[in-house]
């Protein structure tokens, strides 16, 4: 893996992803795809699913990709990779391609969750090489803060608004990376934004293995999550040093953890700085805090026991 | 007030664009030296450039791209 210098240098002969983008200041998606896109070596096609990423970044006349890119809709951004890679390989077979090119599909939390989840399904099993990236912000943002499947339990969203009657989201989230790594594919890693090192070496070796990976990325969002807008590296670090969004990786089918916090913090540190978790704090839904540290903790034991036999890397 | 801040340290030089800059803060959090802070603008600047190791952290994390950190090449002649 490059060091810092190194990743300045290819950065400074090829930018791949430029600034000017429309993106909110303090958003987690501009540096997720900067630092994944840097880390890659190889040349790079990228396939960009509806969101905020490719709203805020290709507004007409002017694009903020130095890559070929291609915006499809929600639900087929991994179909649309699977089937570019195809191409790329026939063409390679038949001597018309001789450059290695890496694909890399940018989706979402609501194109990767929910809508584009069958699509990507289909393409991790189909075992296309290309790399699926989940920057995942827990509600469907572009549109106005609606909860998806990556929303946390008793968060509060447009569509599952706190009243008198209810607390926010009352289903848990699903754990996409859980569901990427049964299909068995050969790299799977669940990263934040906070550790941007960690981001850039789980891209590198995505990139260099022969079949799909699946990166999921906490990445922040100060309008849904309402925090101040100067804080976002700060929160996603506080999401990992609660255990909330432990950074582990599965290469092929074993479980490695990579940092294990010194330690452990409670939830409420994570939750506290955030406007949607805001109402738990009131007298009344004490209880809620309480069931979301089991959670987390039982999420953390079943992780542990899962990358027991392995030591951390 | 939007001209380039420019701080330098021997062959080192930091450099931040305040049009670009939109005051997330990413570059304060990640500094391992604790050198730069926002302004009272919510612009980045460098507080104490004496500090600074150069490492690069920030130009590699800034979002959008107001930092960047080089060092200048002393030419030398060839007949030296």
């Amino acid at each position: 893996m490059p060091n810092t210098k190194e990743l300045a240098r290819r950065e400074e002969m090829h930018q791949r992803f430029t600034g000017a983008h429309a993106l909110c200041a303090g958003c987690g998606a501009p540096i997720c795809v900067r630092t994944i896109l840097n880390a890659i070596e190889e040349p790079v096609v990228v396939v960009n699913a509806t969101g905020c990423l490719e709203v805020a970044t290709t507004r007409y006349p002017t694009t903020a990709w130095n890559v070929p890119w291609i915006h499809v809709a929600f639900e087929n951004a991994a179909a649309v990779a699977s089937g570019i890679e195809t191409a790329y390989r026939v063409l390679r077979r038949r001597g018309k391609i001789s450059r290695e090119i890496r694909f890399v599909a940018f989706g979402g939390d609501g194109g990767t969750y929910d809508i584009g989840l069958q699509a990507l399904s289909g393409a991790l099993e189909r075992g296309h090489r290309f790399i699926y990236v989940c920057y995942d912000n827990e509600a469907y943002m572009n549109t106005g803060n609606q909860r998806s499947g990556a929303t946390p339990f008793a968060a509060q969203t447009s569509t599952a608004p706190v009243g008198e009657r209810s607390f926010g989201k009352p289903q848990r989230r699903k754990d996409l990376t859980e569901i990427a790594a049964a299909h068995h594919i050969p790299y799977v890693a669940q990263a934040s934004i906070s550790d941007w090192y960690d981001l850039a070496r789980k891209a590198r070796q995505a990139a260099a293995v022969d079949g799909p990976a699946f990166l999921n990325v906490l990445s922040t969002c100060p309008r849904g999550w309402g925090y101040p807008t100067d804080q976002a590296v700060k929160i996603a670090r506080l999401a990992v040093e609660t255990c909330y969004w432990p950074l582990y990786e599965v290469i092929e089918g074993r479980w490695y953890l990579n940092y294990i916090p010194e330690e452990k913090l409670p939830i409420t540190e994570w939750l506290r700085p955030q406007k949607r978790f805001a109402h738990l704090f009131e007298p009344q839904n004490r209880e809620l805090l309480h069931q979301i540290q089991q959670q987390v903790d039982e999420a953390w034991e079943k992780l542990l026991r899962k990358c027991e036999r392995y030591e951390a890397l | 007030m939007n001209a380039m801040k420019r701080y330098e340290q021997g062959e080192f030089f930091l450099e931040i664009e305040p049009r670009r800059c939109k005051g997330c803060g990413v570059c304060v959090q990640s500094c391992p030296k604790g050198v730069l802070v926002l302004n009272g603008e919510g612009k980045a600047e460098a507080k104490d450039i004496a500090q600074c190791v150069f490492c690069g952290i920030c130009e590699q994390r800034c979002p959008d791209f107001a930092i960047s950190v080089y060092k200048v090449r002393v030419l030398q002649p060839s007949w030296v």
